[in-house]
């Protein structure tokens, strides 16, 4: 996987808008990234979205980074996130996101209701629970 | 002291009578399907005389523990054959607990050559069988002003439309909202609508006047825990209030409804898509809960006071979670329907590929108005679409469609109020998303296996509410379970639905879960609030185990085997995308969820 110095080191010293505006070069070629899709409150890391839109973000890829680190690298903590996913799996704050997965942000409101709670125990809706269950 | 009113359409008579016994704790679902398994001969013609309709308020209806106003209603289902209970919010459930009434069995029907059609007023020790012919025939939101406007006490309305008059499997039994604004609180599912309008009723019209609160037999402690609850309900980030302390959108159900679930499942990879084929649905955002709150927003700042959307609003007085909606046009800012929920906007919205937000509210505001089953029928037109009669993603021809239902010569009209699985079979199609004849609703069960679980084998046909699924660590049960594409469900699929018999029996809507799924003290707020008006400790799982195996007995009694605890073929053969998944649960692992009941 060919890793440019710049994907590794740049994406610590991003503020948020910084992010944002490295969002509308992302879709040329470069180095891997990671593309995070943003809802609720989330969405306004990205100037001018809307809610009625998908609202994208490209961030370079880290090799080896988990979730948690991440999300902290954007700024964000767990107690701001409800369900997120990696791939349309739920992510765990130890998950490692590969280069080019799609990663949803959903803020601490957003979480699956009826028919989705079996995919919960991911540790940022309710920390201690351990299982995923119905 | 609660009662039971019996109206026989036959002879046009009624009676009241005292709860027996073993009555005395039921309500709700347990109440409907106490008189359907005890009363109903299982072999019977669903839409002929010896099928009965049953009504009954949820047990804490009328009171005020927080969101428990749900009315359910009950009969053998046209639908699945076997049993069904669909239970929805509006006016009816407070209305009826108020006068005392525990249950309405309609029994019998008029004579087959008769063209008369009854409304029934149901008030304080009163009733009245009144033909009304000039109430048959109108759209429902029609229908709801003018009873409103004959009957100024502002009562709940149930009732049947054009489809469930016409004895069709799609029809719902509507219910008005609270503002009398739109008939779309349904009990839809099951083809329930059918059953009233085999009893030529068209209204049931329930009036308060001279009623009271119904009083708890343990009034300090019922207050005291419905305190509590209302608290912890107010203090979640699902069900609580609509802004936090800096005026940033804080409960999601209050902002965004039961539709917020749009983003949520597509990301999840788990939202069916034209008709089942994928698990993503790039339109998604665009018909979201969050595409809803915008709308109603700009609408308020274009329209002002004229602006008839709106969003937090509860679907029955004393409901504290209100995800229910007003969704407005946006060029008046009138109203276009209320609600417009997840279930909903996935039929008429994803799983048809539309994506244009206004033209799924108008085929929600048309079934509304013909009074059919969103679900149902959402799944119907998917299937006009898999053979080829109406293009995927084309708004404007499933409206048309849909408004072909108004011409009662039209076989076009019959057939898209004819249920899914009819109507797939009519047009060739092979994959026709039903069990037990009963469409699917909004969760694919090839990457979302437990819910698929449910589908196969919850005696109501494929449903998501009826295993709903309350956290497992609710019930104690705990595991190792990591990957929710873990096969072994059995359990926790039939300790949901049992958790879940309960609460449609209490009055409770189902979605106090999120509370007391993540808040201890608001979980025995809820069991303390039943267990203190009825005055003796009721076991949940118990409960609800009691009530399931009464609607599987009835259903056995009827025919079913295992064999009709099965999802369609195509699941386990076909891979949905992304995670290109079957379904791949064992007949055994299905079959063990209720071995020995
Ligand atoms: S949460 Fe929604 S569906 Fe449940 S009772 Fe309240 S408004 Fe009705």
């Amino acid at each position: 996987m060919a890793h440019g110095a710049r994907a590794v080191d740049d994406p610590y010293e991003f503020g948020m808008t910084h992010l944002a505006q490295h969002m509308h070069e992302a879709t040329a070629q470069g180095p891997p990234r990671i593309e995070i899709h943003l809802y609720g409150e989330l969405r306004s890391l990205v100037p001018g979205s809307r809610p009625d839109e998908d609202t994208v973000m490209w961030v370079a890829h880290v090799m080896n980074e988990t979730f948690e680190q991440l999300t902290s690298r954007m700024g964000l903590t767990p107690e701001q996130l409800g369900d997120c996913f990696i791939d349309g799996t739920l992510a765990k704050k130890s998950d490692i996101v590969p280069s080019g997965a799609r990663v949803a942000l959903f803020p601490y409101n957003m979480v699956l209701l009826c028919g989705g709670q079996h995919l919960k125990g991911h540790g940022y809706t309710r920390g201690e629970l351990d299982v995923d269950y119905y | 002291m609660s009662k039971v009113l019996r109206v026989n359409m036959t002879d046009l008579t009624f009676k009241w009578e005292k709860l027996k016994p073993e009555q005395e704790h039921l309500a709700g679902r347990a109440f409907t399907s106490h008189i359907v398994s005890t009363e109903v001969d299982p072999m019977c013609h669903p839409l002929r005389e010896r099928n009965k309709f049953v009504v009954s308020p949820g047990l804490l209806a009328g009171t005020y523990a927080p969101s428990s106003g749900r009315v359910s209603v009950g009969a053998k289902s046209p639908l699945t054959s076997g049993i069904k209970e669909a239970n929805a919010g509006g006016l009816t459930g407070t209305r009826l607990a108020r006068i005392g009434v525990r249950g309405l069995i309609l029994e019998g029907a008029p004579p087959a050559a008769s063209k008369d059609w009854y409304t029934l007023l149901v008030g304080k020790d009163k009733c009245e069988i009144v033909k009304k012919n000039e109430y048959a025939g109108l759209g429902t939101y029609d229908l709801i002003a003018r009873i409103w406007k004959e009957y100024p006490s502002k009562p709940g309305i149930i009732g049947c439309g054009l489809a469930g008059q016409r004895l069709q499997k799609a029809a719902g039994v509507f219910g008005n909202n609270v503002e009398n604004t739109d008939a779309g609180r349904y009990a839809g599912r099951g083809g329930l609508g059918a059953v009233l309008g085999s009893k030529h009723v068209v209204a049931i019209v329930s009036d308060d006047t001279g009623g009271a609160v119904p009083a708890a037999k343990e009034n300090d402690r019922f207050d005291a825990a419905r305190k509590t609850f209302v608290k912890s309900l107010d203090a979640h980030p699902i069900t609580g209030k609509l802004k936090d302390d800096k005026g940033k959108p804080f409960g999601a159900l209050k902002n965004y409804g039961t539709n917020v679930l749009q983003n949520i499942l597509n990301e999840a990879g788990g939202l069916p898509t034209r008709a089942f084929h994928e698990g993503r649905f790039e339109g998604a955002a665009k018909i979201s809960g969050e595409a809803v709150h915008e709308l109603v927003d700009r609408t308020r700042a274009k329209h002002g006071d004229k602006a008839q959307g709106t969003y937090g609003h509860a679907c029955h007085p004393g409901c504290v979670m209100a995800c229910s909606n007003a969704v407005p046009y946006e060029d008046t800012g009138k109203l276009q329907v209320s609600p417009l929920e997840y279930e909903t906007v996935w039929a008429l919205g994803t799983n048809l590929g539309i994506s244009v937000l206004k033209d799924v509210a108008e085929l929600n505001r048309l079934c509304n108005d013909l009074g059919v089953d969103t679900i149902e029928t959402g799944n119907t037109l998917a299937m006009l679409m898999e053979a080829g009669m109406i293009k995927f993603g084309d708004g404007p021809a499933a409206i048309a469609a849909l408004k072909e239902a108004y011409n009662p010569k039209s076989y076009l009209g019959r057939l898209v109020c004819s249920g899914a699985s009819t109507t797939g079979h009519a047009l060739g199609v092979t994959r026709i998303p039903v069990v037990k004849g009963q469409s699917l609703p909004a969760y694919d069960p090839r990457p979302i296996r437990g819910i698929g679980v449910t589908y196969a084998t919850n005696p109501m046909g494929a449903d998501h509410t009826s295993g709903y699924t309350i956290a497992a660590e609710i019930l104690g049960i705990k595991g190792k379970v990591t990957d929710p594409r873990d096969l072994k469900k059995a359990d926790l699929s039939r300790a949901f639905q049992s958790t879940t018999a309960y609460l449609d029996s209490s009055g409770y809507c189902l979605f106090v879960a999120f509370c007391v799924l993540d808040d201890d003290a608001g979980f025995k707020a809820m069991t303390d609030t039943v267990d203190s008006f009825l005055g003796k400790k009721i076991d949940v799982t118990e409960y609800g185990t009691a009530v399931l195996k009464a609607e599987r007995g009835f259903n056995q009694r009827a025919g079913f085997t295992e064999r009709d605890d099965r999802l369609p073929e195509f699941f386990r053969t076909e891979k949905l995308p992304p995670h290109n998944v079957t379904f791949d649960v064992t007949d055994a692992d299905i079959d063990a969820v209720f071995k020995g009941f």
